[in-house]
């Protein structure tokens, strides 16, 4: 048959053709139609019947998730029925809110007194926590994130509850917010709890806070009045009295010196308690602190007709990681107390440090005095404050009865422990440990044994050149002074390390003194200058370091400078003296006044660690220093006080002239200088906030409160100094008691 | 090697027109069941080729040079100037004993320089799948095997394979082609595409598919095919289906289903159709398929690679195509024809073609597609 297309094609062309239906080409033709046209509709029959069959599957997809959304819901229901938690769901694009049962509960309505949208929830809001509330969804809504906040809900009632809010927020495939769901938590007991907590703890810290303001205030008035009634009464006993009025006056002295202990210990107390009292880490020798604290306190035995011994190997003890100056107060305190409970016999000191394998060291010291000894049933309470042994030796002994309790504080800070075993009338023994990191390395501290070892002097001191590189006037005449103790009389101060370099030209020197910090040219520059010049040649002139950077890794770029060796200042004469003969030899039985100072030390040694433990001593100035110099040359000491004010008011004229942040470096020379000249002269606040200045950044701001603490310290310090001069006629000792 | 196709056409009362080659040693022949005279044209071979085994087999359509024909007899005639052949035969009485069948084949063939398998097969009896993967279990998966089953035009009535004699159903012939000297290549793409849903063949037994997603797989086919229905079984080739494994969809392979069950409401596929795999259904379009022809010679070229010049191409395609493209079914011989250049070009149209899977290279039985094996020597 002929296809109706290829038919009507025919026809159409009919009489132009001879193509004939009968024709077999029409045969293949019209079979060709057919098979195009049975391919395209079978084609098209394949895809409606396809889009047919998915469109079921699509409409059976959507069934089974309403059907599966409409389980979950049922079941989300149950849950949010059931929950002790408010649940709410706002669908964000449409504004819809839907609040769980338990949530309309939490805010006091009922389901048909909400409208459906989110204001609902911002009006149950109390109205102080609103603008909280608004901002803590419009985070949630930029952040995307999971976020939670405590708001006040107000209930229907009129009452107030505390709600923790939880929030998620659901985002479809694009990231466009959805929905935001939300938990309520009824906090309001949980935080009525902590608001009272916080009160509790607010009173309590303040409670404290004002004890140890009022304490330290309190300890700090009572110090300045009480030094002026010690020395005047001094003054007073200087005098011609009868001796009945002598004896007066000596009861007040007493009875003051006797208060003034109490107040300082008072003061050290309520820091360490306050946490004011940072521990040190510096290397450090411990043989080095237990022979400084016996050979301090031998004297004081001595004078009791006491012996004190110390039991312990020097050798055996490694270098430590520590507060040496803890450490050396805890023994200070226990040795006084075993002298002062001892009326007759022998203290000894026992020591030894045991070591493992990881570098930790423990020390172990033990008291023994053959005292009074305690009661087993005041043992236990030795260490609390304010308790003797017994209340009837307060009247004996005197004391305040918190010298334990703080050497117990100072123990445990430095992570320790302390005991004592005694027994009654026999005699006691005081005990404690300290762990320490060992080390190779010693910051400050001299390590005497050694050095006396390697000592191989050989140049006679009365014959030996000195040149002292030194800028600060009032150590020049301190440096002076010392030179002329050791009876050294071939010495020339220069200022600068320039000057240095120029006076050792063309002049041989068998020493020289070499102040780091200097004008023009440092210490470490002019060291290395020198050594410079040296190289090729056999000369090697040795160079001793003096610097008041008191800090780990001084003494090892002094080394690297090509110093030779390194004092800390302010300086320890003895020190000095010991660092000096490695390379000099002094005369046998000279110097007078290392021998006034030791003298004078035992009396003085209290005073001196009291003002080390307290950050800010009361007094200006710690005129000890002053008196272990210039000994009664009254001439000596005001010079020393002269050089050190003209010198520290131009220090601080040019700190005042630099506090922009173009002079910082002359802030920074003017500082120390300023900080050199106050640890010479005992001036040890002056000194702590010199260093302060020279360590500060450069902000203006920071520098001018600085500068207002330095000159209200300098005015103290002034004073302190010109009362000092006043009293240079009086002899030494008397003073140095004075300014216990 | 030597190469001699002949094209005969039955109602012309010149018959066999070849040349003949006296030393030619295998002589294929494809022979279309419409051809009128079977009897008078194996004798003409035989005068022709007087030493070489003659193997051949019924078809679904002829392809000779650029043309694919029907009611036609095709021979190739082969000498190999260094290799050789060696021509076995089976038997296959139950569709069980496919897989013994290819192992007891292959197996027979066996030998260190065999190259290369062609195999020529009854198209309605025997499983193709379990023949390959006997014969694969005979000779080893190194050893290449191409080839086809025999067709019945579009009638799926009676199919056969002779060795020497006229085809007949349930024979078998597999030829061996030995030594170093043979390069082969071989190369097979359907060009179809998958449409419609995924659907996981849950009923299914042997070659019988029941049911797919739960569902009537024949009230699925009937249902796609709308007008064409009623021409079932032969209008179901139009709609092969792909199955893969569920776990590796990469190993896809085409099933044609070429038979109907209106009792037990299912379809038979050419072969293997196993529960459990995921089904997709396929559909082709003229320029697919032509497409797809052109991708197989290209396979086929490189599997030879470049430099080398086969002297032969054997073109197994399926009857489905044939269907499909009625008139212009040519176009997809022209397009192998115009990729491969000047060479002889003979084969048939087949119910199943045999040939590595393109992706797996495992030898295995395939459905509606275009495979071509290029066959040369060495000098």
């Amino acid at each position: 048959m002929t296809h109706s297309l290829l038919d009507w094609q025919i026809k159409k062309t009919s009489g132009k053709t001879e193509l004939k239906k009968d024709d077999p080409v029409s045969a293949l033709i019209s079979q060709a139609y057919e098979d195009y046209e049975r391919a395209l509709r079978r084609q098209q029959h394949a895809l409606n019947v396809m889009s047919e069959e998915l469109n079921a599957l699509n409409v059976n997809l959507r069934r089974e998730g309403d059907a599966k959304l409409a389980e979950s819901e049922r079941r989300f229901k149950m849950a949010a029925e059931g929950a002790s938690d408010g649940i709410w769901d706002w669908s964000v694009p449409e504004d819809k809110l839907w609040l769980s049962p338990r949530c309309q509960e939490m805010l006091g309505r009922a389901a048909t007194a909400f409208t459906g949208c989110i204001n609902d929830w911002y009006a149950r809001i109390a109205p102080e926590g609103r603008a909280k509330a608004h901002a803590f969804i419009k985070d949630c809504l930029d952040s995307r994130m999971q976020q939670s906040v405590t708001l006040p809900l107000q209930h229907e009632d009129g009452t107030s509850r505390h709600c923790l809010c939880r929030v998620t927020v659901a985002t479809d495939s694009q990231g466009n917010i959805v929905r935001v769901i939300g938990t309520h938590t009824d906090v309001t007991e949980m935080v009525k709890v902590n608001e009272e907590l916080k009160r509790t703890k607010a009173a309590a810290e303040a409670a404290n806070i004002a004890k140890s303001d009022f304490l330290a205030n309190m300890s700090h008035e009572l110090r300045t009045p009480l030094n002026s009634i010690i020395g005047m009464t001094h003054l007073l006993m200087g005098s011609a009295l009868p001796a009945e009025q002598r004896e007066l006056v000596e009861a007040v002295l007493k009875g003051s010196t006797n208060l003034l202990e109490i107040v300082n210990d008072i003061l050290d107390l309520s820091k360490i308690e306050a946490g004011e009292v940072a521990l040190e880490k510096i290397g450090f020798d411990i043989a080095y602190v237990l022979d400084s604290t016996v050979m301090t306190l031998e004297q004081l035995a001595r004078e009791k007709g006491l012996t004190l011994v110390g039991h312990y190997n020097p050798g055996a003890f490694p270098y430590v990681i520590g507060d040496p100056l803890r450490v050396s107060r805890v023994l200070m305190n226990l040795i006084s107390n075993a002298i002062k409970y001892t009326e007759k016999g022998k203290i000894e000191l026992h020591a030894n440090i045991t070591t493992d394998a990881d570098g930790c060291a423990q020390l172990r010291c033990e008291v023994r005095d053959t005292g009074i000894g305690i009661g087993p049933d005041k043992l236990e309470r030795v260490f609390d404050k304010f308790t003797q042994a017994d209340t009837s030796t307060t009247r004996r002994y005197g004391g305040t009865g918190l010298g334990l309790a703080i050497t117990r504080e100072l123990v445990e800070l430095m992570g320790g422990q302390i005991g004592v075993d005694s027994v009654l009338g026999e005699g006691s023994t005081f005990w404690f440990t300290v762990p320490f990191e060992t080390t190779q390395e010693i910051t400050v501290l001299r390590d005497r044994k050694k050095r006396i070892q390697q000592s191989h002097g050989s140049v006679p001191a009365a014959s030996a050149r000195i040149l002292i590189a030194e800028d600060h006037p009032m150590n020049q005449i301190l440096i002076a002074r010392v030179m002329e103790s050791f009876g050294i009389s071939h010495f020339d101060i220069v200022e600068s390390g320039r000057e240095l370099l120029h006076r050792t030209q063309d002049k041989q020197w068998d020493m020289i003194l070499m102040d780091c910090h200097m004008p023009e040219m440092n210490g470490y520059d002019a060291t290395r200058g020198l050594r410079a010049r040296e190289q090729g040649t056999t000369a090697h002139v040795p160079v001793i370091a003096m610097t008041a950077n008191a800090m780990a890794g001084e003494r090892e770029k002094c080394l690297r400078f090509g110093m030779d060796d390194y004092i800390s200042k302010p300086i320890d004469i003895d020190e000095l003296k010991d660092i000096m003969g490695q390379w000099l030899v002094f005369a046998a039985a000279e110097p007078a006044a290392t021998a006034a100072i030791a003298e004078a030390l035992p009396a003085g040694t209290a005073g001196d660690v009291s003002a080390d433990m307290a950050a800010a001593p009361a007094e200006a100035v710690n005129l000890q220093r002053l008196y272990d110099f210039a000994g009664d040359d009254a001439e000596m000491v005001n010079d020393l006080i002269n050089a050190f004010l003209a010198q520290s008011r131009k220090n601080i004229d040019s700190l005042r002239t630099s506090l922009d942040a173009e002079g910082h470096e002359k802030w920074r020379d003017a500082a120390h200088m300023l900080k050199g000249g106050a640890g010479g002269i005992g001036a040890v606040g002056l000194c702590a906030l010199a260093d302060q200045a020279q360590q500060a950044a450069a902000e203006e701001d920071v520098k001018k409160a600085l500068l207002a603490n330095i000159e209200n310290e300098y005015i103290r310090v002034e004073k302190a100094l010109n009362a000092a001069r006043m009293l240079t006629g009086v002899s030494s000792n008397e003073i140095t008691v004075a300014t216990v | 090697m030597q190469v001699e196709t002949v094209v005969s056409h039955a109602l012309r009362p010149e018959g066999f027109q070849g040349k003949g080659h006296s030393k030619a040693q295998i002589v294929l022949y494809f022979l279309s069941p419409l051809y009128a005279a079977p009897g008078a044209y194996l004798a003409a071979l035989r005068k022709a080729y007087p030493a070489a085994r003659l193997v051949g087999c019924t078809t679904g359509g002829e392809i000779f040079g650029d043309e694919a024909l029907e009611s036609t007899a095709v021979s190739v005639a082969i000498f190999l100037e260094k290799a050789h052949v060696k021509v076995v035969e089976g038997n296959v009485a139950m569709r069980d004993d496919s897989r013994a069948t290819g192992h007891a084949l292959a197996s027979a063939l066996q030998a260190d320089d065999l190259k290369f398998i062609f195999v020529l097969s009854d198209g309605l009896i025997v499983s193709g799948s379990d023949l390959v993967q006997g014969m694969v279990s005979g000779c080893g998966a190194d050893v290449m095997i191409a080839g086809g089953l025999a067709g019945d035009g579009t009638a799926f009535q009676k199919t056969g394979v002779g060795i020497d004699v006229l085809p007949q159903s349930g024979k078998v012939a597999a030829i061996g082609f030995y030594g170093d000297s043979l390069r082969i290549g071989c190369g097979s793409v359907g060009g179809w595409i998958n449409f419609g849903p995924e659907r996981v063949i849950t009923k299914a037994q042997g070659n019988v598919l029941y049911e797919l997603d739960g569902k009537s797989a024949l009230e699925l086919y009937k249902k796609y095919l709308g007008e064409e229905a009623d021409k079932l079984p032969g209008s179901a080739v139009l709609f092969p289906l792909s199955i893969s494994p569920p776990e590796d969809p990469t190993h896809s392979i085409v099933r044609t289903p070429f038979d109907i069950d209106h009792e037990q409401a299912s379809l038979v596929f050419s072969d293997k159709i196993p529960q459990g795999y995921v089904a997709r259904m396929m559909h082709g379009t003229r320029d697919n398929l032509v497409q797809g022809a052109a991708q197989a010679a290209t396979y086929a070229s490189a599997a030879v690679g470049p430099e080398f010049q086969p002297s032969l191409a054997l073109l197994v395609s399926c009857v489905g195509r044939n269907m499909m493209m009625g008139q212009r079914i040519s176009s997809e011989i022209a397009a192998v024809k115009e990729l491969l250049g000047e060479m002889p070009i003979a084969g048939f149209y087949s119910y199943g073609e045999i040939c590595p899977h393109p992706v797996t290279r495992k030898c295995d039985l395939h459905n509606q597609t275009m495979t071509i094996t290029l066959l040369g020597e060495q000098p």
